[in-house]
């Protein structure tokens, strides 16, 4: 076997160790982390190796490591740790570094090590709502206009929710691309049959809408119904529910915007399903992430960086504001009433998308099923591999 | 001298319930005819002891025969002037009932047997005599650095003088000249510049009148003994004209420190490829120069051969250390040092990357905690593995570093600028005398003798069969048994650091510092008091001519009856303390003030001249011709004769009574100084005179061996070679006799050490010479 020539950069483990507050450097290498982690397994023994790997700073391994994003922190590891060298925050840790490594651009890098940088993008980026608007719509609604006529539909769809769309496409994709190269282009050990691509697409899908390795984070014997009764699912459901919610409402602003401004309030589907179950939803979820990460009594919650709960704090004063608005619209407010609080909702949806969903801690969202697939599709095709290797 | 025998019987503890103590005072009176032998229900009462006080001011008792407890319990009730009142404690509490079934015939033989062997043994001492002289009481520290300087310090606070001989110019040792750093306090994670504080000590050393410090100089010889040394002191420079100066010594205190390992055979490790390949005491030298000894702590380390700021660096742990091949030792200090190097270029080189690559850090107790800080540095990568290969890009001037087993699951390259090998501690305890030197000292090679510490092919230990030591160059003894204090592994002086730390095997002369074994300026600090302590104790007790340890107190002392003398030799190489000296004859010259009283001397001799006062051959052959062997060759009526060891075996058996478990009636346990004081007398009077078997209990010999006389059960053993063909002789199995190394700690193994030998004996039936 080839020595692998280590090069180490102590930048890099700086930089791990301000986006996170894991003392991976005082790991001895004992190894009771992957051996008490439930997902870890004995070809992927994290997160042991990414201990040794941050605490070198070898760049090049940690860029193609896809382990980060199949950890979904139980919190095990660093129960553990003889060094309470909090392996699982350093899981935590290396997917703050993956998602800045696999931003071309650079922004996650500034916005995750500073958090005055993410306060001043996200001003930034609300002040160009309010600018875009004032062109658009004024800063007063005409006197007498209906809400149509104030807050065009179609302008907003044009000029916000399609252009975002737009943007948040491209950069997640090249920013995907990126990480397709990184992780698996990069590794000249295996060569992927282009039809594993399109066989192993369901786990994709599969583990975007189910988030099933979370439940897989406790191992013990009990059956589902009992972790269900014990609340050893609350994390993952509530995780999902709030997934889920989030997706519904995405998808129904920026396709059926119309139905958001129009005033019914018969019992459609799409009103279940956005004013009820997706606002619930995203509100209740965000508001549990915060009790957690506020009562820090779980080893998940126990640290927060400064773009987890900027995220958690948007995402619910989006929910907060979105909800308002929908009020407003349903029991008929004043124009103006809805207009201002309408610019509200988009000052703060705004922000969230173009910082959180590329830039930082949304982007799991994309990033955590396509490791998986990622993952999958290189465990296939090297088993593949190998049984070719030995029927010749 | 009267013997007036006085024999008590104690029948409390319940002995009176499990033996006939009437009994025990008759047989007493009919055998042995002693001038007093009542019984009493409670000897260690206030009435029984004022009756054997009673006893010995009216009726003139002199030899007090005590039957209770064990001689290890109530020493201090049942304490009579050893001088003029000799006290034999027969022990039938623990050895007796405690061990076997009451109110039983073979229990009350025991005692009986046990009762008369206390008595013949009372009848047949003497007093001692103590040798009680003015001595010197100067303490002689050797060597000035910072064990020296402590050693000598807290011996003159004690109050005693002392002469301190340094080999160099300068006082301060290892780490005056280096940049060195010391942790003096918890958690050990300040460096403080060693300077200030080594300063402030050498001025306080020599500005204390109490010491007489001899710099530039060497000892030329040491002759005597404890307390009547003479040290001639010379300079260490030979072109220097002084002359010889003489000192009279009580004690000495050896603070000679180490050296580092000669990384010259480290080449394997790349040492001599290029200048940027040092050992970290290069690396420490450099830090000197670099800092103009400590004066600026900024400044940049530079490659060696650039010139240029080193941005990468490996510290090569173990570096011929902990390997067969070099010292197979952990030298204790190499890990925090690297780590203290490696925070220092941390900090003056900010941008340079440290690798550590290491077998085991070893960092024990609260040094952990700068081990942990160090660890958390981010520039600083410790990388757990060997280095199998070590090459020079002589074009990129880039040292290539291979090292294997890596926690990484592989094998991986490493490319630095510098590399450090952490050399280890060879000690300073004096150089092996070679080649024809070794054959004409008539030394017995071992072929499996481990390599010495500094790498020469002579053996570092002494074998049993002779006690000469190959080495000099230090201390100078003027010793029959060689020049310096014998080693036990490595060339380190021979000191049981766990039983007891600071002994050496001559008497007198204490080991410290790191020349006792590997430990850096803190420890030394406190092993400089331990061993100053040591070096008091000898002086006062040699001047009330009292033993050190391990029979501190002892004031017996052996008595040559040299008209008989046949200039065998063997007491003078045998005794494990060098005391004996000898003429060109052969004629042993004794040395009292050396002696630690274990009686290897007299179980030695072959003719039988060396005896104590009360410790003889004679002695014990007569308390073995006093037992009572039933001639019927039933079960019961086996005699196995059990020779314990007064400091481990015997009380072992004492904690097996005290947990009342039963050992075979069988047995007759005979207490003696150590196994290497058995004379091969006993075992021919004993078999002899029909005794089954004999049972040797003894300390652990070899390499770890817990003899308190360091080779003690190891002569016995050794002697039975011998003894083998006076069995063959006899026509006896040589099965009959048997040693057993037992701990302390092992007293529940007796009963099945025993009974094993017991059925061993009685398979192989009776002896037969019993009743002849």
């Amino acid at each position: 076997m080839k020595n692998t020539a280590v090069k180490t950069d102590n930048e890099l483990v700086k930089y791990i160790k301000e986006v996170g507050e894991s003392n991976f450097k005082k790991c001895f290498q004992c190894g009771t982390c992957s051996a008490v982690c439930p997902l870890s397994t004995e070809d992927r023994p994290f997160p042991r190796k990414e201990m040794i790997m941050a605490g070198w700073g070898m760049k090049e391994q940690l860029v193609s490591d896809l382990d980060p994003w199949l950890c979904y922190y139980c919190g095990e590891c660093s129960k553990n740790c003889p060094r309470k060298a909090e392996p699982g925050e350093l899981m935590m840790s290396l997917r703050r570094f993956l998602i800045s490594a696999y931003d071309w651009t650079g922004i996650s890098k500034i916005l995750y090590k500073s958090k005055y940088a993410e306060y001043i993008a996200i001003l930034i980026v609300a002040l160009g709502v309010l600018i875009e608007w004032a062109v658009l719509f004024g800063l007063h609604p005409a006197a007498g206009a209906t809400l149509a006529q104030a807050v065009s539909p179609d302008k907003i769809d044009y000029f916000f929710d399609w252009p975002i769309t737009a943007f948040l496409g491209v950069m997640l994709t090249s920013f995907i691309y990126n990480m397709f190269r990184k992780t698996v282009l990069s590794d000249a050990g295996v060569k992927i049959p282009l039809k594993l691509y399109f066989t192993e697409a369901w786990s994709l899908i599969f583990n975007f809408f189910t988030q099933y390795r979370y439940a897989k984070c406790d191992d013990s014997e009990e059956s589902s119904s009992k972790k269900l009764a014990s609340g050893k699912y609350n994390f993952w459901l509530t995780h999902l529910f709030l997934m889920i919610s989030y997706v519904i409402l995405f998808i129904g602003i920026v396709f059926f915007l119309d139905w958001f401004q129009a005033e019914n309030s018969l019992p459609y589907l799409h009103i279940i399903l956005f004013d009820y179950f997706a606002s619930i939803g995203l509100i209740f979820g965000t508001v549990y992430f915060t009790v957690k990460r506020l009562s820090k009594k779980i080893e998940r919650s126990k640290f927060s960086h400064h773009t987890d709960w900027m995220f958690v704090i948007l995402l619910f004063l989006t929910g907060v504001t979105g909800v308002l608005l929908r009020a407003s619209i349903v029991y008929n407010y004043s124009v103006s009433a809805i207009f201002y609080i309408y610019l509200a909702h988009l000052m703060i949806l705004f922000p969230m998308l173009v910082i959180e969903v590329p830039f930082s801690k949304w982007s799991h969202l994309a990033y955590r099923p396509v490791a998986i697939y990622f993952a999958n599709l290189k465990e296939k095709a090297k088993s593949l591999n190998n049984e070719n290797a030995e029927i010749s | 001298m009267d013997n007036n025998v006085g024999v008590y019987i104690c029948s409390g503890c319940d002995i009176g319930k499990s033996l006939n103590v009437e009994r025990l005072v008759n047989t007493a009176k009919d055998s042995f005819k002693p001038l007093v032998c009542i019984s009493h229900e409670a000897l260690c009462g206030e009435e029984g002891v004022n009756l054997i006080k009673k006893d010995i001011e009216e009726k003139s008792v002199n030899k007090v025969v005590i039957a209770a407890c064990s001689m290890r319990a109530k020493q201090d009730v049942f304490n009579f002037n050893p001088l003029s009142i000799h006290t034999e404690r027969v022990n039938i509490r623990e050895h007796v009932i405690w061990i076997s079934p009451p109110n039983d015939n073979n229990t009350q033989l025991l005692a009986e047997d046990y009762i008369g062997m206390g008595i013949t043994r009372a009848k047949k001492s003497d007093f001692p005599e103590p040798l009680i002289q003015d001595l010197n009481k100067t303490i002689l520290v050797v060597g000035g650095g910072v064990t020296g300087l402590n050693a000598a310090i807290n011996s003159a606070k004690a109050g005693y003088d002392v002469v301190l001989v340094e080999k160099k110019s300068n006082l301060g040792g290892f780490p005056y000249s280096k940049y060195k750093k010391w942790e003096t306090e918890p958690p050990f994670d300040k460096n403080i510049y060693i300077g200030e504080s080594l300063n402030k000590l050498i001025n306080e050393v020599e500005n204390a009148k109490k010491i007489k410090i001899y710099k530039n100089s060497k000892i030329k010889s040491i002759s005597g003994a404890p307390g009547k040394f003479n040290v001639e002191i010379e300079p260490a420079d030979e072109s220097n004209k002084a002359g010889v100066i003489n000192e009279t010594i009580g004690s000495i205190v050896v603070a000679t420190g180490w050296k580092p390992y000669d990384a010259k055979k480290l080449d394997y490790l790349g040492y001599g490829l290029t200048p940027d390949v040092l050992t970290n005491v290069e690396l420490e030298e450099l830090y000197s120069d670099l800092s103009g000894k400590g004066k600026n702590e900024n400044f940049t380390l530079k490659r060696k051969s650039n010139g240029e700021s080193v941005k990468s660096i490996a510290f090569i742990q173990c570096a011929g250390s902990r390997d067969e091949e070099h010292l197979p030792y952990c030298s204790t200090v190499c890990c925090m040092s690297s780590l203290k190097e490696a925070a220092l270029i941390r900090k003056n080189n900010p941008d340079a990357n440290v690798y550590i690559i290491y077998k085991d850090i070893r960092t024990p107790g609260e040094y952990e905690n700068f081990y942990r800080k160090m660890q958390n540095d981010e520039g600083i990568f410790m990388v757990k593995g060997d280095v199998s290969a070590v090459s020079y890009d002589k074009n990129n001037n880039i040292i290539d570093l291979k090292v294997k087993n890596t926690l990484f699951g592989g094998d991986i390259d490493l490319n630095v600028e510098m590399a450090v090998l952490a050399t280890g501690m060879v000690p300073n305890s004096g150089e092996i005398a070679c080649a024809q030197d070794v054959n004409n000292l008539n030394v017995n090679l071992t072929t499996d003798n481990p390599v010495s510490a500094s790498g020469a092919s002579c053996p570092p230990s002494v074998p049993v069969s002779t006690a000469q030591v190959a080495k000099s160059g230090l201390l100078n003894l003027t010793y029959r048994q060689g020049n310096e204090m014998p080693d036990l592994a490595y060339g380190f002086p021979d000191s049981n650091f766990i039983c007891f730390p600071y002994e050496s095997r001559r008497t007198g002369i204490y080991p410290a510092g790191s020349v006792r074994m590997p430990m850096d300026t803190v420890f030394s600090v406190d092993d400089a008091k331990g061993a100053v302590l040591k070096a008091i104790q000898c002086i006062e007790q040699t001047s009330k001519g009292m033993s050190v340890h391990p029979r501190s107190n002892d004031t017996t002392y052996p008595f040559f009856d040299l008209p008989r003398c046949t200039q065998c030799k063997r007491c003078t190489e045998e005794c494990p303390f060098g005391a004996i000296d000898e003429d060109e004859k052969g004629t042993p010259k004794y040395n009292p003030e050396r002696c630690r009283r274990c009686g290897v001397c007299m179980g030695a001799c072959p003719v039988r001249i060396i005896s104590f006062k009360n410790y003889s051959p004679d002695i014990g052959a007569s308390m073995i011709k006093s037992l009572y062997i039933p001639e019927e060759p039933t079960d019961e009526n086996y005699r196995i004769l059990v020779f314990a060891c007064e400091n481990d075996a015997y009380p072992a058996l004492d904690i097996l009574g005290l947990n009342k478990i039963n050992l075979s009636s069988n047995i007759r346990v005979i207490p003696v100084r150590c196994l290497g004081s058995i004379n091969n007398v006993w075992y021919t009077d004993a078999l002899s005179k029909g005794i089954d078997g004999i049972l040797l209990l003894g300390c652990k010999f070899g390499d770890d061996y817990q003899c308190h006389f360091a080779k003690g059960s190891e002569l016995a053993s050794y002697r039975m070679v011998n003894l083998k063909e006076t069995l063959t002789r006899l026509v006896l199995e040589e099965e009959r006799i048997r040693q057993i190394q037992l701990e302390f700690s092992d007293y529940m193994k007796l009963p099945e050490i025993v009974e094993d030998f017991v059925n061993k004996v009685k398979s192989l039936g009776p002896n037969p010479y019993k009743g002849f």
